[in-house]
């Protein structure tokens, strides 16, 4: 049967869950390189609104799909030993971290490569909103302004 | 038929609602659904979307068929 991989959490990623993702793969000894991308919140200033924090939310059906997809790709176009995804639904604070790929290859230079096509897919690709709250208690959808 | 339809981001604000069943023998393609959906909620017009069916990504002239999830998707900002 094929493994059910599960992207969307509920809240930040954490870096207790980062580090033990990394933890767990001292035994998996054919890899040599490890490359890890990490989203943050960061405190934009739009208009003289200072973000607070964001809120996710996707098609969570149609977005298990989608990275299951982007997934399968990435292993055809390169030669990755291991790959994780997780991104954050719901609320995530300034500073905190909501996109978390952490691709493991034999070689250092297929792994570059490989995090930058999966992090561009992902934001190309995966239904996903995020709200952005403001200090001033107002929001906006990002991607959709002006609207 | 009856179909379920599904609102994300800011469409949830130009609609008011994130889900909805809707009972219809008339709308039997996404492009009249769509103009009607917009004559009910013209703040629609307004917003860029693209409409997945069953998750999938559609054009205007896929059918629709009774029991269909039709989502509407305003452009993605994961990440």
């Amino acid at each position: 049967m094929k493994k059910k991989h599960t992207v969307l959490i509920e809240g930040p990623i954490t870096p207790a869950f980062i580090a033990d993702s990394i933890a767990k793969h001292s035994s998996k000894t054919d890899i040599g390189a490890h490359a890890i991308f990490l989203g943050q919140i960061r405190k934009d200033i739009k208009d003289n609104r200072v973000v607070k924090n964001i809120e996710y939310t996707a098609h969570n059906v149609m977005a298990e799909q989608v990275f299951e997809t982007i997934r399968e790709s990435a292993f055809e176009k390169y030669e990755i030993v291991c790959m994780h995804i997780y991104h954050s639904l719901g609320c995530v604070k300034v500073g905190e971290n909501s996109l978390f790929v952490f691709i493991s290859c034999k070689h250092r230079t297929q792994s570059f490569h490989a995090l930058e096509y999966l992090v561009e897919e992902i934001k190309a690709k995966a239904p996903i909103w995020k709200k952005e709250n403001y200090e001033d208690k107002t929001y906006t959808w990002v991607g959709s302004e002006g609207n | 038929m009856k179909l379920n339809l599904l609102f994300f981001g800011s469409l949830v604000d130009a609609t008011g609602i994130q889900k909805r069943e809707l009972s219809t023998d008339s709308l039997i393609d996404v492009s009249l659904l769509n103009e009607y959906l917009q004559s009910v909620f013209p703040l629609l017009k307004k917003h860029k979307y693209k409409i997945a069916v069953n998750q999938k990504m559609v054009e205007n002239e896929q059918e629709l068929q009774d029991g269909d999830e039709v989502a509407f998707l305003p452009p993605f900002a994961g990440g």
